[in-house]
C-alpha cells in the first residue's frame, strides 16, 4: 500500500469516526419585539469549561442557522446582533442519540429597549483640569497597602469599575488603559506590568483620546476615545553595589581597587580609586561604565539601527614603559522633569609615572645606494598629573528640539626627564657623530572645552534646524633645560656643547561653529545648506637663553632662537547638499566653498604675514539596499589641505641639531580625491556575512618632503615640498559562516597598496608598499562551558625604493587567542589568553625573534553568592613579553624596542557588595 | 401608441415602484444593522522600541547600550497597514514604507510582504521578508483556541468583543473581532473569529495593530490578487529554518522567532 493510500484510509476512518460522535446545531433568530427574524446574526459555540470557541456561523436571511459537526461536550451558546444584547445560553450537547438539535427560535432584544434605565453622571469632581486633561494626584486618594490600580480607580471621584473590570469615566466608558502612555495589557501574564500596585501611580490622566489616524495627519477626524494614562513615579528603586579588589605578586608588582556605586531613583553617585603597577589605567570597559563615565566613548547609532561604541582612551591609558598609576573619580548624575532634563557631572584624577629604556636602531637611506645608520638609546622618566571635569547637561525642550551643553576643564602637570645617547654611522661603519642629550621638562596645560549642541524639528515635514559650537581656551607653559653634547668626526673633528635653558608659553582659543538647515523639496528630495565659521588665536612665545660667559645664571636670551608670534586662523564655508532618499535609494550630492586665511605677526621683528587659501570641498554619496541586509555604498568626497606657516617658514629649533628643518615659500595646498566603496551581505538564516570595505585615495600636489642627507656628517635637512602622484589602496574583505551550530568561521583578506614620493638629495624617490594579510578567526562567547575567541593568520610585505635597488620582502603570521573555561558549578573560571609573532628572518632584521605570549588565570568563587572570589594569575608564562616596532618606509628603516612587563604571578581576591542593584555586565 | 400598450406601461411603472420602495424599506431595515462583507480596513500598528529593548537583553537590569539605544530610538514607531475584504478573501501588507521611521536592527517593515486569507478554500499564503530570504508561507488557515470575553470596546466605530489565544505555545495574542462584518478573517495571519479583527495585540512583542478606518468600496481585482514570490514553505519548515539559524540566541532569537510567526 502506498503512503497516499494509507493516509486516504486513515482520513477515512478519523472522517466516519468524528462523524460518529457529532451532533447538527439549528435554530431560528428572532428580533422578538419587532417580530422579524434577524439575518447575518452572528452564533457561536463556546466551551463552558475554558470559554474557548468551538465552532461559529451566521443566520440565514430567514434567520435560521445550522452548525454542523458538533461534538459532545457543555457549551454556552452565544448569539450577537450589532446593536442588540448578547443572548447566552447553556447548551449540552449529547451525541448519543444521533439526533439534531433544534433550538427553535431563539429572541434577541434591541439594546435600545434595554439602556433605559442608564443614568448618566454628570459629576465634575474638583480635581485640576489640564488643557482637556482631567488629573488626579493619586497619593491624595488612600488605599489600602498592596492595593492595585482599580481599587485605586474605584476611589477616584467621577470614576467606576464595574465587576467585569470596565471602567466608567464621567459616564462615558474608558476604552484604552495607558501606562506611561503605552497600552497595558493584562492579558499576558509574562508582561511585568500586570499586578500594577496603586502605590506605583503618580498620577491619573482621563482625557478624550483622538484618533492615532487624526493625531497623525492632523486632520481631526471628530472620533475621540476616552482614555485613562496611569503615569507612574519615577522609579523608586534605592541601592548599592561596588567592589573592592586587591593582588600582588610578591615581589614587585601590586594593585589595588575600590569602587562603589549608590543609586536612589534617578539619581547615581559612583566614585573609584585605583594603584596600579602593571597598566596604565586599572579599570576596565565595564568599571568604567558602572563607577563613573567613561570620557573618551563614542556612540554611534548606524542607518539600519545597528549601534556601534568604543574608546579610544587617551596618553594616560596606554603608553610604553613600566608605569604606575593611581586613578581616582567622582560621578553625580541625575535626571528630572520626566528625564527631559539630564545632568552628567564627572570628576577624573589621573597620576601616572612612567620610566623606561627605548633602543631604536634607523637606516636612512641615501640616492647613491649609501646610507647612514642611527642608534639612539634613550632612558625617561615622566610624572604626569591630571584633573580633569567634565559636566553634561541635556534638555529636551519639547518633543522637537534638544540642547546638548559639554564642558570639560582640565588641568595637566608633566615633569620629565630625558637622558640619550646616541651615534651615527655610515655604510662603512665608520662613526660620524655622536651625540648626548639631557631635557628636562616642566610643563602645565590648563584647558576649557566646551560643545553646544542644539537641533530642532519644524512642523513642517523634513524641515529641520541644528547648531553647533565647539570651543576651546588653553594656556601651556613649560620650562626646558637643554644640555647637549654633539661630535663630529668626519672632516676635522668639533664638538659642540649646548646648555641651554627654554621657556615657551601658548594662549590658544579656538571656535569652531556649524549651522546647518535642511528642508524637504518636494516627495523623497531634501535640501540641506550649511554654514562654518572657524576662528582660532595662537600666542606663542619662545625664549631660548644660555649662561653668559663666566656666568652661572640661564640669563643670556639667544636671539636667534626666541620668538613671539601671534597666529590669527579664519574659516568661512559655505556648503549644500542635496539628499535623496527613496526606499531602497539614498543618495546625496554637494559641495562646499569658502576661504582659510592664516595670518602670523611676528611680535619681535614686527614682520607680518598673511596668506590665504579657497577651498573646495565636493561631495558624493550613494546607498543601495538591495535586499534587507545586503547593502552597497559608493562614496567620493574631496578635500583640500593647506600648508601650515611652519611648513612654508619655520620656527628655528636646536632640540636636535642633526635634524633641521627649512622653509618654502611657494607651497601650495594639496587636494586629495577619495573614493570608497563598501558591500555587506549579512544571512542571519544561513549563517554567512560578506563585508568588503575598500578605499582609494590619490593626492593632487601632496605635500611631502625633500631631505637632504649629508653622509658625512649625519645631517638631515628637510623642506616641504609638492609631489603628484602619491596614492593609496586598501580593502578589507571578509567572509564567515557557521560550520556547525555555535562554531563560526571568518575568512578575512585585508590588502594595503600604496605609493609616497618623496626627494632625497634632490632625486625624486618613489617607496611603492604592499602588504597582504590573511587572517582566519572564530569566537563563540555565550553561557556554555568552553568559551573563546581566536585569530591568526600570515601577513606579506613588499617595499621598494625607487632610490635604492634593494627590494624588502618579508612574511609574518600574528595571531591572538582568549579561552575562557567556565565551570559554573564549582564557581571556577579559568582563562587563557596571549598572542603568537613569527617573523621570517631577513637580512634588515637579523635578530628578529619570535614572541610566543601566554597570560593564564584561574578564579574561584568561595562563597554561594560569588561575593568573594580569588584569582592567580600568571602573566607572560614563557617571559618573551616585548614590544618591538619595526617600520620600512620612505627610505627608513627602523627598529625601535621598548621595555615591557615580563613574566609575573598575581594573587588577588576580590570582594563584591551590594543591595537592590548589580553593576552591568557586557555591554 | 395605443391605450392597451398604456396600460401595460402604467402597470409595469407601478410593479416598479412598488419594488423599489420594498427594497427602500430593506434598505432602511438594513441601515439599522449595516452589515459589510467587503471594503478596505486601515490598521495602525504600533510597537514600542524601548519595550523591545528591555526585553531583548538577556541580563535585564541597567546597562549602557541599552541607555544609548534607548536615547537613539524614538519610544515607538507607528507604521499603516491595509486590509481588503471580501467575503472570500482577504489581502493584507503596509500601505507605504515610512521613510522617516527609525527602526531598531533587523525590523523595518518591508512593503513587498502580502498575506492572502483565502476564506473559501481555508488556504493562507503569506510573502514574508525574514532577514535575507522570502518565505511565501502556504498552509491552512491558522486554527487557534480563542477564548471569547464578554468584555467589548469601540474601535472605529464598531463595537468589538474580545478574544485571546495563544501561539508559540505561550505567547498571548489579544483580538478584538466585530459581528458587524461578516468576514471571518482579520490582520496578519489571524483569523477564525465569528467577525472580522480590527483590534490585535501581543503584549509581550509590545505590538498592537487598530482598526483606524473601515472603507465600503469594494475592492479592484488587482488589489485582491497580489503576486507572491518566494521560497516556499509551510508554518513547520519555517520554524525549522527560525530554529536552526536564532535557536542559540537567547531571548532575541525567541522574540525573532515569534514576530515571524504572526
Amino acid at each position: 500500500m502506498s503512503l497516499q493510500k494509507l493516509l486516504a484510509a486513515l482520513m477515512c476512518f478519523v472522517f466516519i469516526n468524528a462523524k460518529a460522535q457529532t451532533t447538527t446545531i439549528k435554530g431560528n433568530i428572532k428580533d422578538t419585539l419587532n417580530k422579524n427574524f434577524l439575518a447575518n446574526a452572528s452564533i457561536s459555540i463556546i466551551k463552558a469549561k475554558d470559554s474557548i470557541l468551538v465552532k461559529h456561523t451566521r443566520s440565514n436571511a430567514d434567520g435560521s442557522f445550522s452548525l454542523q459537526n458538533v461534538p459532545k461536550g457543555n457549551y454556552v451558546l452565544m448569539v450577537t446582533y450589532p446593536k442588540y444584547a448578547d443572548f447566552f445560553d447553556n447548551l449540552d450537547v449529547n451525541v448519543n442519540d444521533n439526533q439534531p438539535i433544534d433550538l427553535k427560535t431563539i429572541p434577541l432584544i434591541s439594546r435600545i429597549s434595554l439602556l433605559q434605565e442608564v443614568i448618566v453622571q454628570g459629576k465634575v469632581a474638583a480635581i485640576r483640569m489640564k488643557g482637556d486633561t482631567l488629573e488626579f494626584k493619586a497619593d491624595s486618594f488612600k488605599t489600602g497597602p498592596n492595593a492595585n490600580v482599580q481599587d485605586l480607580l474605584k476611589r477616584l471621584p467621577g470614576i467606576s469599575v464595574n465587576t467585569k473590570g470596565e471602567i466608567v469615566a464621567q459616564g462615558v466608558k474608558v476604552e484604552k488603559v495607558l501606562v506611561d502612555g503605552e497600552e497595558f495589557f493584562s492579558d499576558d501574564p509574562a508582561v511585568v506590568t500586570k499586578n500594577l500596585r496603586s502605590d506605583a501611580v503618580d498620577k491619573v490622566q482621563v482625557f478624550d483620546k483622538k484618533s492615532d489616524q487624526a493625531t497623525f495627519t492632523g486632520i481631526d477626524d471628530g472620533e475621540k476615545t476616552r482614555t485613562i494614562n496611569l503615569e507612574l513615579k519615577q522609579d523608586k528603586k534605592k541601592g548599592y553595589f561596588g567592589k573592592a579588589e586587591i593582588g600582588h605578586s610578591f615581589d614587585q608588582f601590586r594593585y589595588g581597587k575600590l569602587m562603589a556605586n549608590a543609586f536612589k531613583a534617578k539619581s547615581k553617585i559612583a566614585g573609584y580609586i585605583t594603584n596600579d603597577n602593571t597598566s596604565y589605567e586599572s579599570l576596565d570597559w565595564n568599571e568604567r561604565t558602572n563607577y563613573g563615565e567613561d570620557l573618551n566613548r563614542t556612540t554611534q547609532v548606524n542607518d539600519d539601527g545597528g549601534m556601534s561604541m568604543w574608546s579610544s582612551g587617551d596618553n594616560f591609558s596606554w603608553g610604553q614603559g613600566f608605569p604606575t598609576s593611581t586613578t581616582a573619580g567622582l560621578h553625580f548624575s541625575q535626571k528630572w522633569n520626566k528625564d527631559k532634563n539630564n545632568s552628567i557631572n564627572t570628576y577624573q584624577h589621573n597620576n601616572l609615572n612612567v620610566f623606561g629604556t627605548n633602543t631604536s636602531t634607523t637606516q636612512t637611506l641615501a640616492n647613491d645606494s649609501s646610507f647612514i645608520l642611527r642608534r639612539n638609546n634613550q632612558s625617561f622618566n615622566n610624572q604626569k598629573t591630571r584633573h580633569r571635569l567634565r559636566s553634561t547637561n541635556e534638555w529636551n525642550i519639547d518633543s522637537s528640539s534638544t540642547l546638548k551643553v559639554i564642558v570639560t576643564g582640565s588641568n595637566i602637570k608633566t615633569i620629565s626627564k630625558n637622558v640619550t645617547d646616541g651615534n651615527t654611522t655610515n655604510f662603512k661603519n665608520a662613526i660620524i657623530n655622536t651625540q648626548q642629550r639631557e631635557t628636562n621638562t616642566v610643563e602645565e596645560e590648563k584647558m576649557l572645552v566646551g560643545n553646544i549642541n542644539y537641533r530642532k524639528r519644524f512642523k513642517k515635514a523634513g524641515r529641520t534646524m541644528s547648531a553647533n559650537v565647539d570651543f576651546d581656551a588653553s594656556n601651556k607653559e613649560n620650562k626646558i633645560s637643554l644640555l647637549a653634547v654633539n661630535s663630529f668626526f668626519q672632516g676635522t673633528p668639533f664638538t659642540n656643547t649646548v646648555d641651554q635653558f627654554k621657556t615657551n608659553n601658548e594662549d590658544k582659543f579656538n571656535v569652531r561653529s556649524r549651522i546647518s538647515f535642511t528642508e524637504q523639496l518636494w516627495k523623497n528630495t531634501f535640501l540641506e545648506l550649511n554654514y562654518r565659521y572657524e576662528t582660532s588665536r595662537n600666542n606663542a612665545e619662545r625664549f631660548t637663553f644660555e649662561k653668559p660667559i663666566g656666568g652661572d645664571k640661564y640669563n643670556k636670551r639667544i636671539d636667534s632662537l626666541s620668538n613671539h608670534f601671534i597666529f590669527n586662523n579664519t574659516t568661512n564655508m559655505g556648503g549644500f547638499n542635496f539628499r535623496y532618499n527613496k526606499k531602497k535609494i539614498n543618495a546625496s550630492i554637494g559641495a562646499a566653498y569658502g576661504t582659510v586665511n592664516f595670518a602670523m605677526e611676528d611680535l619681535l621683528t614686527n614682520k607680518p604675514r598673511n596668506i590665504s587659501f579657497n577651498n573646495f570641498q565636493p561631495q558624493a554619496n550613494f546607498n543601495y539596499q538591495i535586499k534587507k541586509q545586503r547593502r552597497l555604498s559608493l562614496s567620493y568626497n574631496g578635500r583640500n589641505r593647506n600648508p601650515n606657516l611652519f611648513q612654508i617658514q619655520p620656527i628655528i629649533d636646536n632640540i636636535d641639531p642633526l635634524n633641521i628643518t627649512i622653509g618654502n615659500p611657494n607651497l601650495k595646498q594639496e587636494f586629495t580625491h577619495n573614493i570608497s566603496f563598501n558591500f555587506s551581505d549579512y544571512k542571519v538564516l544561513k549563517s554567512k556575512n560578506l563585508y568588503i570595505s575598500s578605499n582609494f585615495s590619490t593626492t593632487q600636489n601632496a605635500i611631502t618632503n625633500s631631505t637632504i642627507l649629508d653622509t658625512s656628517t649625519g645631517k638631515i635637512t628637510s623642506q616641504a615640498i609638492n609631489v603628484d602622484g602619491n596614492y593609496n589602496f586598501n580593502m578589507w574583505a571578509n567572509y564567515g559562516f557557521e560550520l556547525f551550530p555555535s562554531f563560526n568561521l571568518n575568512f578575512q583578506f585585508n590588502p594595503n597598496i600604496n605609493r609616497f614620493i618623496n626627494v632625497v638629495n634632490g632625486q625624486r624617490n618613489e617607496n611603492n608598499s604592499e602588504s597582504y594579510n590573511f587572517q582566519i578567526s572564530s569566537s563563540y562567547w555565550g553561557d556554555k562551558l568552553v568559551n573563546y575567541w581566536f585569530g591568526i593568520g600570515p601577513t606579506y610585505n613588499i617595499n621598494k625604493s625607487s632610490i635604492n635597488p634593494f627590494v624588502n620582502k618579508f612574511w609574518s603570521i600574528n595571531g591572538n587567542y582568549d579561552f575562557e573555561f567556565k565551570f559554573k558549578k564549582i564557581k571556577m573560571y579559568i582563562n587563557v589568553d596571549g598572542e603568537v609573532n613569527v617573523y621570517q628572518r631577513t637580512s634588515v632584521f637579523a635578530n628578529q625573534q619570535n614572541v610566543f605570549r601566554i597570560n593564564s588565570s584561574i578564579r574561584k568563587s568561595l562563597d554561594k553568592a560569588e561575593n568573594w572570589q580569588v584569582q592567580l594569575r600568571v602573566h607572560d608564562i614563557l617571559n618573551q613579553n616585548q614590544s618591538i616596532n619595526r617600520n620600512i618606509n620612505n627610505g627608513m628603516i627602523s627598529e625601535n624596542t621598548q621595555q615591557a612587563i615580563q613574566r609575573y604571578a598575581m594573587l588577588s581576591l576580590t570582594y563584591n557588595f551590594s543591595k537592590n542593584g548589580k553593576p552591568s555586565t557586557g555591554w | 401608441m395605443s391605450y392597451y400598450t398604456l396600460v401595460i406601461k402604467q402597470k409595469i411603472m407601478k410593479k416598479l415602484i412598488l419594488s423599489l420602495t420594498a427594497l427602500l424599506f430593506i434598505f432602511l431595515g438594513n441601515a439599522q444593522t449595516n452589515f459589510l462583507s467587503t471594503g478596505k480596513i486601515v490598521f495602525e500598528k504600533k510597537l514600542s522600541q524601548h519595550r523591545m529593548i528591555d526585553e531583548d537583553d538577556d541580563n535585564q537590569g541597567e546597562s549602557e547600550w541599552k541607555t544609548q539605544l534607548k536615547k537613539q530610538m524614538p519610544k515607538f514607531v507607528n507604521d499603516y497597514y491595509e486590509l481588503y475584504f471580501t467575503p472570500t478573501k482577504t489581502v493584507y501588507r503596509l500601505k507605504e514604507e515610512n521613510l522617516t521611521n527609525k527602526y531598531l536592527w533587523g525590523t523595518k517593515p518591508s512593503e513587498e510582504d502580502v498575506t492572502v486569507q483565502d476564506l473559501e478554500n481555508n488556504k493562507l499564503s503569506i510573502q514574508r521578508e525574514v532577514y535575507e530570504e522570502t518565505f511565501v508561507v502556504q498552509d491552512s488557515l491558522r486554527q487557534l483556541n480563542w477564548r471569547i470575553y464578554n468584555e467589548t470596546r469601540d474601535i472605529a466605530g464598531f463595537e468589538c468583543k474580545k478574544a485571546v489565544a495563544k501561539i508559540c505555545d505561550s505567547v498571548v495574542v489579544v483580538a478584538f473581532f466585530t459581528d458587524q462584518i461578516t468576514v471571518n478573517a482579520g490582520p496578519e495571519s489571524f483569523s477564525g473569529l465569528p467577525g472580522m479583527i480590527l483590534g490585535l495585540a501581543v503584549p509581550r512583542l509590545g505590538t498592537t495593530w487598530y482598526a483606524t478606518r473601515v472603507e465600503v468600496t469594494p475592492p479592484t481585482t488587482a488589489q485582491l490578487t497580489p503576486k507572491q514570490k518566494g521560497k516556499k514553505v509551510n508554518w513547520v519548515t519555517l520554524n525549522a529554518s527560525l530554529k536552526k539559524a536564532m535557536g542559540d540566541w537567547g531571548k532575541w532569537g525567541a522574540r525573532r522567532t515569534w514576530i515571524f510567526n504572526l
